[in-house]
């Protein structure tokens, strides 16, 4: 099974998929944006987040006949699958990225004015299809989701007499809803309106965090940057696990299964990744080991591919002059790579 | 108020012995000492019940407590399985208690010295999560549970009496409160306050609010004041439920407190701290609102010092949101006008505590609000 090669990857602007993509994206922006001027920051906030996610979440509890722990985990799954094209952009940009990375080396040692630089990194950007603002998109999601998800699980399974009067101003005046209450916070060893007192969930959330941070890693264009990633690879779980010992449970639990999602969408969408032991703890990305996504069948490739079939080296070059050492070769499939990876 | 000390939760989670006159504390618990520092009571939610020597109240980390009454030194603590929020109910030797996990404790404090076991206590189990104080009348423990249910038990069994049965339309959060001979209110989760049939638990009426009713509603000769959590303060008949007033006062935030009438003056407080004062008969703004620039869910008390050590309740503090609670069987009447009411204390969330003058509204001190010094 062949691929395109990572620099033949469709241009953005030319996939309609993707042009729906930014028409939502921006009136989602613009949404947001309207409501906090019309409504204020707090009260749009609550109105349009806060609310609405109080009254799903006790909504998927009735449906997990009361399971509160479920119930978050359910919502997770949903919400994930909902902005799956984001993240299978955010995914498909940082695999573009990681093949444009030599170019940007060369752009970086070719272009001393910074202008000059910047004009040509967007170039390439733009040939390669990578939208850094689609790269973020995801992440601002999950970072809204989980500081509103802080707020509406203090709420809804907060347990005290103040949860509950935030909860009447939030739980919609439906019967279903209000026969709900109150939600039973206990789920598996966890009291989910509390931080977990045996550090377990803390350290399953840095530890999760942690690998889907590696398995995400590009490929940077010099040594500072690797150093920096390399370093935010570690600050970001950590930070995650001190937050997670004064955070009630339930965030964890969300946390921990939206990683995992994460987890699955990048064997999705890079195919095989496995890292060992050594590549987890070593500074620098991940290797790819399998570029092709698992599922995706010949007749749904890029049309490129058919004009520019994929040469096998330049693929290995790139790695190469990225100064990647475990990076496959496409053509080479999985037993390579792993070979390659135990090394 | 108990024999010139006012016993109050102060801080977060630490109940406090106080001198009535200048608010300084004779005695903390737990204690300013490393024994102290270990035990931590998460909050108090539920006000103290005093009985001679004895000190009692629940906690959120799910105990209740018992104190010499003295110098705050433990004498036992009771385990259930999730946090005690409402107040206890107390008769004789028996201690009722019900605790978030769904189960109505009645702890004989006789089988207790220095620890209480579990078998020191009869159970009755909702199934459900209570919230809302028991009431005990006339030998009946009535018990408002999350699932809807108001229960009816015998206090000596905790069998369910005969004949007794009231479901309402979601959880139950306000505590039964006596309204006359034969009818006693509740309600909750649903928007309504319901009045039923003491002897057998029949719907006699009920009123929608648009939103949940939580505070306990006080009862004045006719008339039952009670405020929902949108903030509104409702006046209604007690005996067939119409409005009194013409249109019900709106405060700006909801109102989880309990109104307090002193003298002439119905005085409501709500979350945000604003207090306000009206006239009980038309439900007119007499005064405020003061604002107190605290977090109130606390139901506010009497300060009466004339006659300080007459009443058997103690005013609740931060962050409890508990109204004083009976130490032996209710009254059937609860509201007692007070004319020669001196000022009303109010406990805020973050352990301050609030006090202003009931005819005027203003503060007795200023700020109206101060930290108790430990």
């Amino acid at each position: 099974m062949t691929r395109p090669p990572a620099s033949a990857a469709p241009n953005a602007a030319a996939s309609p998929g993707r042009s729906y993509g930014n028409i939502i994206m921006f009136a989602i922006i613009g949404f947001v944006v309207l409501s906090v001027i019309v409504l204020g920051l707090g009260r749009a906030w609550d109105t349009f987040f806060i609310g609405p996610l109080v009254n799903a979440l006790v909504f998927l509890d009735i449906l997990m006949l009361g399971n509160f722990g479920l119930a978050i985990i359910l919502f997770t799954l949903i919400l994930r699958f909902a902005t799956i094209p984001f993240t299978i952009r955010q995914l498909e940009s940082t695999r573009a990225m990681q093949a444009a990375q030599p170019q940007m080396q060369e752009i970086q040692k070719k272009y001393k004015d910074p202008k000059r630089r910047q004009e040509e990194t967007m170039k390439l950007y733009k040939e390669h299809g990578i939208n850094p603002v689609g790269c973020a998109l995801p992440l601002i999601i999950q970072m809204v989701v989980f500081i509103a998800l802080y707020r509406a699980l203090v709420f809804v399974v907060g347990g005290s007499p103040e949860s509950l009067v935030g909860l009447s101003q939030r739980l919609y005046d439906i019967p279903m809803l209000q026969n709900a209450i109150p939600l039973d916070q206990h789920f598996l060893w966890l009291n989910l309106g509390q931080p977990d007192p045996t550090f377990i969930l803390p350290l399953m959330v840095g530890v999760s965090t942690y690998v889907q941070q590696k398995m995400s890693m590009t490929p940077t264009a010099t040594p500072q940057m690797q150093q920096q990633q390399a370093m935010m690879a570690w600050l970001m779980p950590m930070m995650l696990f001190f937050f997670m010992l004064n955070l009630p449970s339930g965030v964890g639990v969300y946390w921990v299964a939206s990683n995992l999602f994460s987890l699955f969408a990048s064997y999705y969408v890079y195919g095989r990744r496995i890292l060992s032991w050594r590549q987890l703890l070593l500074p620098g990305p991940a290797p790819a080991a399998n570029p092709e996504p698992r599922n995706k069948r010949p007749e749904q490739r890029s049309s490129t591919q058919a004009v520019e079939p994929e040469p096998e080296e330049p693929a290995r070059d790139e790695t190469d002059a990225a100064g990647r050492t475990g990076r496959v070769r496409a053509a080479h499939g999985k037993r390579r790579g792993k070979r390659k990876n135990r090394r | 108020m108990e024999e010139g000390t006012l016993y109050a939760s102060i801080d977060v989670g630490r109940m406090a012995a106080l001198d009535p006159d200048d608010l300084t504390v004779k005695w903390v618990f737990p204690p300013n000492t490393d024994e102290g520092d270990k035990l931590d009571l998460q909050g108090i939610y539920a006000s103290p019940v005093v009985d001679g020597d004895a000190i009692y109240f629940g906690a959120y980390d799910d105990n209740v407590y018992a104190l010499n009454a003295e110098d705050g030194s433990l004498r036992w603590a009771f385990k259930t399985d999730d946090p005690v929020v409402g107040s206890l109910t107390l008769k004789g030797a028996t201690l009722y208690v019900g605790s978030t996990d769904g189960i109505l404790y009645a702890i004989d404090t006789a089988a207790c010295t220095n620890s209480c076991p579990l078998e020191a206590a009869r159970t009755f189990d909702t199934g459900s999560s209570i919230w809302a104080s028991p009431l005990l009348l006339e030998g009946i423990l009535y018990v408002a549970a999350m699932n809807g249910r108001l229960y009816a038990l015998n206090a000596e069994t905790l069998e369910p009496v005969d004949g007794f049965s009231f479901e309402g339309e979601a959880g139950l959060l306000v505590e039964p409160t006596p309204a006359n001979d034969d009818t006693l209110l509740t309600g909750g989760i649903d928007n309504k306050l319901y009045a039923l049939d003491r002897a057998t638990g029949a719907q006699k009426w009920s009123v929608e609010g648009s939103n949940w009713f939580w505070g306990s509603p006080l009862v004045d000769g006719e008339t039952v004041y009670a405020a929902d959590l949108d903030g509104n303060v409702h006046a209604l008949s007690v005996s067939d439920g119409n409005p009194i007033w013409s249109d019900a006062f709106k405060t700006e935030s909801p109102i989880r407190s309990a109104p307090l009438l002193a003298g002439e003056t119905l005085v409501v407080v709500d979350r945000a701290g604003n207090a306000y004062g009206l006239d009980p008969k038309s439900g007119t703004q007499q005064w405020g609102p003061t604002l107190l620039g605290k977090v109130v869910l606390s139901d506010p008390s009497l300060l009466d010092r004339s006659t300080a050590g007459d009443t058997n309740s103690s005013p609740s503090a931060s962050p409890t949101d508990g109204s004083p609670a009976p130490t032996g069987e209710a009254s059937p009447t609860r509201a007692a006008r007070e004319d020669t009411a001196t000022e009303v204390l109010i406990s805020a969330q973050g352990g301050d505590l609030c006090r202003i003058d009931p005819a005027t509204g203003s503060p007795v001190v200023e700020p109206p609000c101060v930290e108790v010094p430990l």
